[in-house]
C-alpha cells in the first residue's frame, strides 16, 4: 500500500526548532510504524534518527507520536497518511529520539530515597492482596508514554515525578521497608496529580498499572 | 586521522559490557563488595538484551523428590553429552536458591501461596516439573534489575558500543567504546573487564532475538585471544511470525504449547512430519520440527509467502486458556498479527523457525574467569553450560546463577589487582581505525553487509548444513570481511544518534563471529545436538564427544583443538 509519511527533522542542535519531511513509500499492509522508519532509514535518508531494540512489544524504547498519539512504532500499525514526531514534552536529542536518561534522573532528583534505600526482603512477607498488587504495578518497561501525556509533569518536571514517578511510589510503598522514607514525596506526588488519566489512557500495558499505584497510595498501608 | 581524534577517559575497578539479566546481577554484586563498576550497553533500557525477550521460564529444582543431580542429568542428555559439567552442576545446586534471591532485589516472585508459585511448569526434556512461569514474563525481573541498579549507583553507559578490548602483557586492561548519542569515544581503565554481551542472532536473517544481539563479544574476546568453544550450536525455534517485517523470526512457540492436535502443513496441504519423525509426528523435539519447517520451504514447498502452515483447530480448550494466560504477551502480538478467528485456533495460521539460542562461546570455568588475565565472562556469550545444545527453560537459570558468581570473581580479581594503563598507541590506532570505518566509502552501507551475513548465515548455517554449504559461505564471509568492510558508505557523517556509524563498528564483529560459528561447523564432521549435517547425519561417538576449541593464531587466523569434554569430577 501506498504511506504518506510526515517525520519530525530536527537535526542535533533541537533548541534550532524542526521541520517535517515527506516520505512516499510503498509497503506491505501488513507493516507497522517501526517498519516504516527502517525503511526510510535504508532507501531515503540515513541521517533519520529513530530508536528501537527488540521489535516485539517488550524493550519500550521505540516510543514516539503518530497522528498527536503516542504509541509503540513497533506495535502501531501502518496508515495511508501518517505524522510521526517524536514524545510530545521530553528532552529531545535528535530527529525522533528522547533523552530518555533525562527523563529517569528527573524522577530520581525527586525521589532521592530511591537511591538510599537498601534492599531487602520486605516484600516476601506481603498478604497475597498487596503481592498480587505489586506483581501487577511491575509489568512497567518504562516506555514512557505516561510521561508525555501528563499536563502537570509538561508544567512542572522539576516538581513533580510524573506518573511514572507515581507508579515506582506505588511499588515502593507496598515494601515495609521502604514505606516510612517516602512518605512526604507520596504526599506531594498524590497532592499535584490532577487524575486526569492521560497516563492510564497511553499506557500500553494490558491493565490499568498506575490507576491501580495511584489508588494503592491513596488508600495507604 | 592521526590520532588526534579526542576522547574522554573512565576509571572504574570493574567494566561490565552488556545490557542483560547476567549483566545486571554481577554489577550488583560487584557494588555489594564496594568496587566501582560501570555497565556499557547497546540499549536505551537498562535491563533489556535477550533477558527482556524472554517469556519468562526459569527452571530449577522446586519439585519435591526431584534433585540436582536429575537437573543436571537431563541437562547433559539435552546437550549432547558436551557441556562442561562443572557448570551444570553449580547451576543444578544453586538453581532454586538463585531464583529466591532475586527478591533481595526488590523483584517480587509471582507466587500463589507462601510456598507455591502461581504456575510451575512441566517443560520439554525434564523429568520434573520445574519451569517458573511468571504473569509478567521477563518484564518483572528487567523491571526490578534496572530499579536496582539506579539504586545502587552504577555508572551506566547507555547506547554505546565496544568495539575493542584493550591489553597490555596479555592482560585486558580496558575498552575504547564509542556512543550512539553523542557520537564520541570513551576509552574505559578497569582492573578487570566482565564480557555480558548476550548470543548472536542479529547475525541471522531470522532470530527470536532483539536486533542488537550481533555477537559483538565472541568476536571482542577472540580478538584477545580468549579461548572460544562449542561455536557450531545454534539453536532454531520451530513457530515465529513470518511478518510484519519487524515481527519476522520472533517467537510464537512450539508444538507442544497447542497439544496433540497441532498440525504442520506445506503448501501443498501435506502433513509433512510423516517424513520427519513419523512416530511423535508435531510432538517431536523444538530442533527436528524447525529442521522440518525449514527444508519444507527450502526445497520449495512453502506456502506463497515463504511459509509453513501450523493448523491448531483441533485443539483442547484448555490448552487454548493457557496459551492466552500463560503467555500474555506472545497472545496478544498472535491476535495483532493473525486475527480474531486464528487467535481462537480457529483457522491455520503461516510460521517460519528461526535461530533462537547460542550455546557456544567464551570458555569459562565454574567461576567465569577466562583463559585471560583480566577478561571474564558470563550468560549467553559463554560456551559450556549448555554443550550441544539448551533444555528448555535454564537460559534464566543460567545467569541467575552464574550472573552473581560472576559478579563475585570479578570483584575479587579487581580487589587483588592494580591498575595498568593501556598504551596511548593502542587507544589511538582503534580511534583511527574507526575513524577510518566512518569515511565516506563507496561500498555498501552497514545494514546492506549485514544483511548479506545474515542471509548466508541462514541460508548456510541454519537448521541444516553441509560441508559445501559451509565452505561457501566461509569465503562468502573472508570477502566481505577482506574486501567490503573497508569501503562501507556511511549514509551520513553526522556525529549525533548516527545508527550508519553504530552499525559500521557492529559489521567487522559480526562477519568474525560468524566465521567462528562456520569453521567449527565445519570441523565437527557429525549431528549432534543442534547441528545437522546432510553429509554426516549421524551421531558419532566415537569420535565426537568432544569439543572444538578456538582461539586466534598470532598471524590472525583461527586455531582448532578438540578437546576432552570436562566432567564434574
Amino acid at each position: 500500500m501506498q504511506v504518506k509519511c510526515d517525520v519530525w527533522r530536527s537535526g542535533a542542535d533541537t533548541e534550532a526548532g524542526g521541520r517535517y519531511d515527506t516520505y512516499l513509500l510503498d509497503v506491505d499492509p501488513t507493516e507497522n510504524v517501526l517498519g516504516i522508519l527502517v525503511k526510510i532509514h535504508h532507501e531515503f535518508d540515513a541521517s533519520l534518527a529513530f530508536r528501537f531494540a527488540c521489535g516485539v512489544v517488550k524493550c519500550g524504547e521505540c516510543a514516539v507520536e503518530v497522528n498527536g498519539s503516542p504509541c509503540l512504532a513497533c506495535e502501531k500499525k501502518a496508515a495511508g497518511e501518517m505524522k510521526v514526531q517524536p514524545l510530545a514534552g521530553l528532552p529531545l536529542i535528535k530527529d525522533l529520539v528522547i533523552d530518555r536518561r533525562a527523563v529517569l534522573g528527573e524522577i530520581l532528583k525527586l525521589i532521592p530515597g530511591l537511591s538510599g534505600i537498601k534492599e531487602g526482603a520486605g516484600l516476601r512477607n506481603l498478604n497475597p492482596v498487596d503481592a498480587d498488587k505489586f506483581v501487577r504495578m511491575t509489568k512497567c518497561f518504562e516506555c514512557l508514554m505516561c510521561q508525555s501525556v501528563c499536563p502537570v509533569r509538561a508544567d512542572m518536571p522539576d516538581e513533580f515525578v510524573g506518573p511514572l514517578g507515581l507508579l515506582w511510589l506505588g511499588q515502593m510503598s507496598l515494601d515495609p521497608a521502604k514505606r516510612s522514607f517516602i512518605k512526604n514525596e507520596i504526599d506531594a506526588a498524590l497532592e499535584m496529580c490532577v487524575r486526569c488519566g492521560l497516563c492510564s489512557e497511553a499506557c500500553p500495558c494490558s491493565e490499568d498499572i498506575i490507576g491501580l499505584a495511584i489508588d494503592t497510595l491513596e488508600k495507604g498501608p | 586521522m592521526s590520532g588526534t581524534e579526542k576522547y574522554e577517559e573512565k576509571v572504574l575497578d570493574v567494566l561490565i559490557v552488556g545490557g542483560g539479566g547476567a549483566a545486571a546481577l554481577a554489577a550488583l554484586e560487584v557494588r555489594k563488595a564496594g568496587l566501582s563498576v560501570g555497565l556499557v550497553t547497546k540499549e536505551s533500557a537498562l535491563v533489556g538484551g535477550a533477558t527482556i525477550m524472554a517469556a519468562g521460564g526459569t527452571c530449577a529444582v522446586f519439585s519435591p523428590g526431584d534433585t540436582p543431580e536429575t537437573f543436571l542429568s537431563d541437562i547433559l542428555k539435552a546437550g549432547g553429552y558436551l557441556n562442561n559439567a562443572k557448570i551444570v552442576k553449580i547451576v543444578a545446586e544453586k538453581s532454586s536458591q538463585a531464583v529466591l534471591n532475586l527478591e533481595t532485589h526488590d523483584y517480587l516472585l509471582d507466587w500463589k501461596d507462601e510456598n507455591t508459585f502461581r504456575t510451575l511448569n512441566h517443560g520439554e526434556g525434564h523429568a520434573w516439573p520445574r519451569g517458573y512461569l511468571d504473569r509478567r514474563e521477563a518484564l518483572g525481573v528487567c523491571h526490578a534489575l534496572s530499579r536496582a541498579l539506579m539504586r545502587n549507583e552504577i555508572a551506566l553507559f547507555p547506547e554505546t558500543i565496544v568495539s575493542k578490548l584493550l591489553t597490555k602483557d596479555g592482560r585486558v586492561v580496558g575498552a575504547v567504546a564509542m556512543s550512539l548519542v553523542a557520537g564520541e569515544y570513551t576509552v574505559f581503565k578497569a582492573k578487570a573487564v566482565l564480557l555480558a554481551t548476550g548470543g548472536l542472532g542479529a547475525i541471522y536473517k531470522l532470530t527470536t532475538n532483539s536486533n542488537v544481539l550481533t555477537g559483538d563479544g565472541f568476536a571482542l574476546a577472540f580478538d584477545v585471544g580468549a579461548e572460544l568453544v562449542d561455536m557450531e550450536f545454534v539453536q532454531f525455534f520451530p513457530i515465529s511470525f513470518p511478518y510484519p517485517a519487524v515481527r519476522r523470526g520472533k517467537m510464537i512457540g512450539v508444538c507442544s504449547w497447542f497439544g496433540p492436535g497441532v498440525k504442520l502443513l506445506n503448501g501443498l496441504g501435506e502433513r509433512y512430519m510423516t517424513k520427519y519423525d513419523p512416530e511423535r509426528m508435531e510432538m517431536t523435539t523444538r530442533d527436528i520440527a524447525a529442521r522440518a519447517n525449514f527444508i519444507e520451504v527450502k526445497e520449495g514447498r512453502g506456502t506463497k509467502t515463504g511459509a509453513i502452515m501450523v493448523d491448531p483447530t483441533d485443539h483442547d480448550p484448555a490448552k487454548l486458556l493457557k496459551f492466552k494466560t500463560a503467555i500474555p504477551h506472545v497472545y496478544a502480538m498472535f491476535k495483532e498479527v493473525y486475527g480474531k478467528r486464528v487467535a481462537e485456533w480457529e483457522e491455520p495460521f503461516e510460521a517460519i523457525s528461526s535461530q533462537h539460542f547460542f550455546m557456544g562461546g567464551i570458555r569459562i570455568d565454574e567461576e567465569c574467569r577466562t583463559n585471560i588475565d583480566g577478561l571474564f565472562a558470563v550468560g549467553e556469550v559463554t560456551g559450556g553450560m549448555h554443550g550441544a545444545n539448551r533444555l528448555s527453560g535454564v537460559a534464566f537459570t543460567e545467569i541467575f546463577v552464574l550472573g552473581p558468581v560472576a559478579g563475585r570473581t570479578v570483584a575479587s580479581c579487581a580487589a587483588r589487582e592494580g591498575f595498568v594503563s593501556p598504551d596511548a598507541a593502542q587507544i589511538n590506532e582503534e580511534i583511527e581505525r574507526l575513524e577510518n570505518l566512518f569515511r565516506q566509502g563507496s561500498g555498501a552501507r552497514p545494514f546492506e553487509l549485514k544483511a548479506a551475513v545474515q542471509d548466508v548465515m541462514w541460508e548456510k548455517l541454519g537448521p541444516v548444513r553441509d560441508g559445501a554449504g559451509i565452505e561457501a559461505a566461509i569465503s562468502a564471509f573472508k570477502c566481505i570481511e577482506k574486501e567490503q568492510v573497508a569501503g562501507m558508505t556511511i549514509g551520513c557523517s553526522d556525529r549525533t544518534y548516527n545508527r550508519d556509524r553504530m552499525e559500521a563498528i557492529e559489521m567487522p564483529l559480526m562477519v568474525r563471529t560468524a566465521q567462528l560459528v562456520a569453521h567449527s561447523a565445519l570441523r565437527r564432521t557429525e549431528s549432534r545436538g543442534s547441528q545437522y549435517r546432510t553429509d554426516f547425519p549421524e551421531r558419532n561417538d566415537k569420535e565426537w564427544l568432544r569439543n572444538i576449541v578456538i582461539k586466534k593464531e598470532d598471524d590472525g587466523g583461527i586455531r582448532m583443538t578438540i578437546e576432552k569434554t570436562v566432567q564434574a569430577g
